[in-house]
């Protein structure tokens, strides 16, 4: 097994780079002394789930539609599940309980049958605030409506996405990490992410993602090399000593009295980046993996060009893995605004790009989502999740599920969140989610898991779905920060347990659910635990 | 740069008085935007005499996050660890190069930089060369003796100026537009007379989106820039400069939002139909780039060949395109040279009615999309988006297509009798009516013919109403008849001049103006109909209020 040394110069070109193919990434067992690490991926897709297409619609062997029980808004198709979960009116089922030939449903396909025993489909998670399309709701910070959708969350103030709370936590990065995260997209170069870097009171702001596998490259391996070649060193050292006093460059210009307390926060954000660039340089640990070859650079990012779309997730799948498996970041954000899926002709099976963006236009994948009357738009709209299921979701839990050498695999000592902006048709109710893996066991996998009261009150139905009291969403965000080791001190604000904002200002509760538990608001979602 | 107290550098002596209606509201400390440090690291290298680096660094400088927001990609003031990991490759990568090579070490610094040592002397020319580009100022004796150690006899020559040019280039002098070298007016200790360098600084980056040439900075260095003779003279040499023309086009661009249009939904069968003759989509056929590139010669045509006014380029009539593919949508010759040709009466006036400000991805056109666009961005009313949490469900989904019904009837349906709708939609569907009169693809047209999204079939022909009681001016019961009265209201109005000036002020200084006299006077000039559209752009650099910055609270 090779081992890697780092050399820690940022880029990537002109540096001493490995040319080997990208094969299967192994952990060395003397790596691995101390206990696995715990990682967080991230996948977001847009404009939500069409519920029949998303959920199980098995009738038989023991479970019936919510047809046969419910009338109304509740008939819905899909499948009632019949087992308590305990902690309230909520339900589970063992996912292999579903699976066919042709997946569990439309959407998750056969793809993920192998995985099913690791992963976690979960109904019912609301977000409290109103929200429209929004970038950081998914990891809790509601306050982020797009730019074309302003929501009354947007008068929140912008807090840390968890994934952030995680990057800058001690607990989850014991010793500074080559990359506290990676977040990568296509088209829409904004990522979920919001953070105040780690500078507690300061202003939070949206992260990038990178669009550019090369870019997403660079930040993950540029100029790491194999043994034999030169030792950490004086190169390093050298610039080390440069950043050295830039730091203190910038440490001076934070004193000038001719900046505002809000330019000398810009200043203190140079600082925290020239700080980690700093640790960088100082030298790092040894680790044994294999790296991806360097990637072309594919710096255009516009249209849906079906090859380049293909090829980026290709290379993204690569350089994800090899950074979760080389421990170069522990924390990974996919924004999934580019996808495959049919086109609007139904006998032509030929995949054909597509993209989510602000653009609502008719034809475009936002715009299918406003075309709920349209069966063939459903049509496109679960064919393109289908393809994330299958093209992305499936082939990063293959890529992951190698054993990690403590009778775990690295998929079962991760969590992987496939979520979404919203749910069903815009609304914010029932925000569609599946896990893989368990973060180490402390989430037991398997399970479909469905926190909708369905004997409560249903406020309205629209299309296939219905607005029926679930569970905040910011449990789920809590159960995602205990899973990778923090303690309710380590993410509470203010004195208030749980994540995430629990304000239901604007909602009229004659016409929406507002009536939630706020007593069990910082607790770990029912049930999840086994 | 350690915090300073009274007069430095280049500064007067006695504190200036503040000219009255000056004062300009706060302006926070930004980075250079990504293309302002793409061009700056590029006009570096060249004066630099390191212009064949640049293909090593341009992956690096690619790197850089793109700047973007809702309005303006200026506005955008996040720095992330993106950034500054590209900020250190890039000056990584010069210093590399410059280390590696005797013939660019010499041609940075002298062939002085290639000999044994790297005497004192030749460290203050490169000081005083490089270092004054990069910092686009002198450096102090302090920052030079700062420099300077860096020659510490341990590095080699070759070491020690790669030292100077890595810690340079990381500077936050050279990555930010910092401003604090300025004299106080009297009785206003936050705002602050910009140094000369920083005016010229400004002036570059404003006009250019690039740091100031060698003319310029040698102009502040002689004090040219604080007499008013000197300062006018060098704002009318950066404003005729190339790149100015290229920065106002960007500016257009976004204000009119081109550049986040989806593209023509060209395998949807009913768009097939729509655009059927007209080859778009097709291989060699960029339908939409044609549209962009007409508002663009129609700008410059207005702006810088004719000297015309806003009203000018809002109504003329003259066609500028050259594509033949264009000119077959407008059904009108394409554009030759010689005189141009017109659109006949009454059918397209103005930029505003020009196809890229028109066009819709789909076969259907969207007078909401079309009408809020007017209302928000072209004559800055406020107009929020809907919130479909607090609307009936499918209140957002677009009416579907009818044999019977006109897109605009469909729509109007949606919207009319629903007390949730009319309060917004009543100040901008109507704008989107009138502008029924143009199709999808821009074409102008009397007659809508409904088509079958499935098969594409034309189900039904229908005449088209265009007149609506617009409301420009909110409340305004006119009602216009037609695209042309439409324009016309529009220009009567004055508001697009108003708007004009507050999305410049913003996309140029990179803030939303505030209540401060300076900005508001600032944009009152602006918007006057006298200038020249060139001169209502040039005004922004010869207001008084250029000449300062007010520190925000500390």
């Amino acid at each position: 097994m090779r081992s890697i040394s780092r050399r820690n110069f940022l880029r990537g070109s002109g540096g001493a780079v490995l040319a080997v193919p990208f094969l299967e990434s192994l952990a060395s067992k003397e790596a691995l002394a101390a206990p696995a690490p715990k990682r967080l991926i991230v996948m977001k897709s847009f404009s939500t789930q069409l519920i029949e297409e998303w959920y199980p619609t098995m009738s038989g062997g023991g479970y019936q539609l919510h047809d046969d029980v419910y009338s109304g808004n509740k008939a819905d198709g899909t499948t009632l599940l019949n087992q308590a979960l305990g902690g309230g009116p909520y339900t589970q089922a063992p996912l292999g309980d579903f699976q066919t030939a042709n997946g569990i449903s439309n959407i998750l396909g056969p793809a993920l049958n192998p995985f099913l025993n690791k992963l976690t489909l979960i109904r019912g998670l609301d977000f409290l605030p109103t929200v429209n399309h929004n970038y950081g709701g998914i990891l809790g910070n509601y306050s982020s409506c797009t730019g074309a959708t302003p929501c009354d969350a947007d008068g929140l103030p912008d807090i840390n996405t968890i994934d952030q709370v995680l990057a800058y936590s001690s607990k989850f990065y014991s010793n500074q990490p080559w990359q506290r995260y990676l977040h990568v997209s296509q088209g829409v170069d904004d990522a979920i992410s919001y953070s105040d870097m780690g500078m507690a009171g300061g202003p939070v702001q949206q992260l990038k993602a990178r669009t550019n596998p090369l870019d997403a490259w660079n930040d993950m391996f540029a100029g790491v090399e194999q043994p034999g070649g030169m030792p950490m060193d004086a190169g390093s050292q050298r610039d080390k000593l440069l950043v050295d006093r830039v730091y203190e460059d910038y440490v001076r210009l934070r004193d000038n009295r001719r900046l505002s307390a809000k330019d000398k926060q810009l200043v203190e954000r140079y600082i925290s980046l020239i700080t980690e660039l700093q640790a960088r340089l100082d030298g790092g640990t040894t680790l044994s993996c294999t790296l991806p070859e360097e990637p072309e650079s594919l710096a255009d990012n516009e249209g849906t060009d079906r090859g380049d779309i293909e090829r980026k997730w290709e290379l993204f799948l690569d350089i994800v893995t090899a950074a979760l498996m080389c421990d170069q970041t522990r924390i990974v954000t996919m924004s999934i605004h580019k996808a495959l899926g049919p086109g609007p002709d139904p006998n032509d099976a030929t995949l054909q790009g597509h993209y989510h963006s602000e653009d609502a236009s008719g034809g475009t994948w936002h715009g299918l989502a406003h075309d709920w009357g349209n069966p063939n738009a459903r049509r496109m709209l679960a064919g393109i999740n289908s393809w994330i299921a299958s093209e992305i979701f499936a082939k990063l839990c293959e890529r992951l599920d190698v054993d990690e050498g403590d009778g775990n695999t690295v998929l079962d000592n991760s969590l992987i969140y496939w979520g979404n902006e919203m749910g069903f048709n815009h609304i914010a109710y029932s925000v569609p989610c599946l896990l893989a893996g368990s973060a180490g066991g402390f989430i037991q996998p398997g399970r479909y898991l469905d926190y909708i009261d369905w004997d409560g009150q249903s406020y309205f139905g629209q299309e296939n779905g219905n607005v029926i009291k679930g569970i905040p969403h910011n449990r789920l965000l809590v159960t995602i920060l205990q899973a990778m080791g923090l303690d309710p001190s380590d993410y509470e604000m203010n004195g208030q347990p749980g994540y995430g904002s629990t304000s239901t200002n604007g909602r009229d509760p004659s016409l929406w659910p507002t009536d939630y538990d706020m007593g069990s608001i910082g607790d770990v979602l029912p049930g999840i635990r086994g | 740069m350690a915090g300073c107290v009274g007069s430095i550098g280049d500064e007067l002596d006695d504190k200036p008085a503040l000219p009255a209606g000056a004062e300009p509201s706060e302006s926070p400390l930004m980075k250079l935007s990504t293309l302002q440090y793409r061009n700056t690291v590029d006009d570096l290298l060249t004066a630099s005499g390191l212009a064949s680096v640049l293909p090593t660094v341009e992956p690096f400088m690619a790197s850089v996050p793109a700047d973007g927001t809702d309005t303006f990609s200026s506005l955008d003031d996040r720095v992330a660890r993106e950034h500054f990991n590209a900020y250190f490759n890039v000056a990584t990568g010069v210093g590399d190069a410059v280390e590696a090579d005797d013939g660019l070490r010499e041609a940075l610094a002298g062939s002085c930089a290639t000999e044994a040592t790297l005497s004192s002397s030749c460290v203050d020319g490169f000081l005083s060369s490089f270092g004054r580009r990069v910092f686009r100022r002198p450096l102090s004796e302090e920052e030079r003796a700062r420099y300077a150690e860096l020659n510490d006899g341990e590095r080699t020559p070759a070491e020690a100026i790669r030292a100077m040019v890595v810690t340079l280039m990381l500077s936050p002098q050279f990555v930010n537009h910092l401003e604090v070298r300025g004299v106080e007016f009297q009785g206003h200790d936050d705002i602050l007379r910009l140094s000369d360098y920083e005016l010229a600084s400004k002036l570059s980056y404003i006009f250019w989106q690039t740091m100031p040439d060698d003319a310029l900075l040698d102009a502040a260095e002689a004090g040219e820039l604080t007499t008013e003779e000197g300062y006018a003279t060098q704002v009318e040499r950066v404003f005729d400069d190339p790149r100015t023309r290229e920065t106002i086009w960007q500016f257009y661009n976004e204000w009119f939002r081109l550049g986040r249009f989806a593209g023509f939904q060209t395998t949807r069968p009913a768009f097939q139909t729509l655009a059927e003759g007209e080859n778009v989509g097709e291989p060699g056929h960029d339908h939409y780039g044609d549209m962009v590139q007409e508002v663009e010669d129609l700008v410059s045509l207005i702006m810088w060949e004719q000297k015309g006014t806003l009203a000018d380029l809002l109504t003329t009539n003259v066609s500028v395109t050259d594509s033949d593919d264009l000119a077959s949508l407008y059904g009108i010759e394409p554009y030759t040279g010689g005189t141009y040709p017109t659109f006949p009466d009454g059918e397209r006036a103005g930029v505003l009615q020009r196809a890229a400000l028109l066009a819709n991805p789909l076969e259907q056109t969207n007078p909401f999309h079309r009408g809020a666009l007017v209302r928000r961005y072209v004559l800055c009313d406020a107009l929020p988006a809907p919130d479909p949490n607090e609307l009936p469900p499918g209140s957002l989904d677009p009416p579907p297509v009818d044999a019977d019904a006109t897109t605009r009837e469909r729509f109007a349906a949606k919207v009319d009798g629903n007390p949730l709708c009319e309060g917004c939609h009543s100040t901008f569907s109507d704008i989107g009516y009138v502008l029924e009169a143009y199709d999808a693809l821009g074409r102008y047209r009397t007659v809508e013919r409904v088509l079958d999204e499935q098969n594409g079939d034309v189900i039904a022909e229908l005449a088209i109403d265009t007149s609506a009681a617009a409301g420009i001016d909110y409340g305004d019961p006119a009602v216009l008849d037609g695209p042309a009265e439409l324009n016309q209201a529009i220009v009567e109005s004055g508001k697009v001049a108003t708007c004009l000036s507050k999305q410049y002020f913003t996309y140029a200084l990179r803030r939303e103006p505030g209540g401060a006299s300076g900005d508001r006077d600032l944009q009152e000039q602006m918007a006057s109909s006298d200038m020249t559209l060139a001169d209502v752009f040039k005004s922004i650099a010869l207001h008084p209020s250029f000449q300062t910055r007010k520190v925000g609270t500390q």
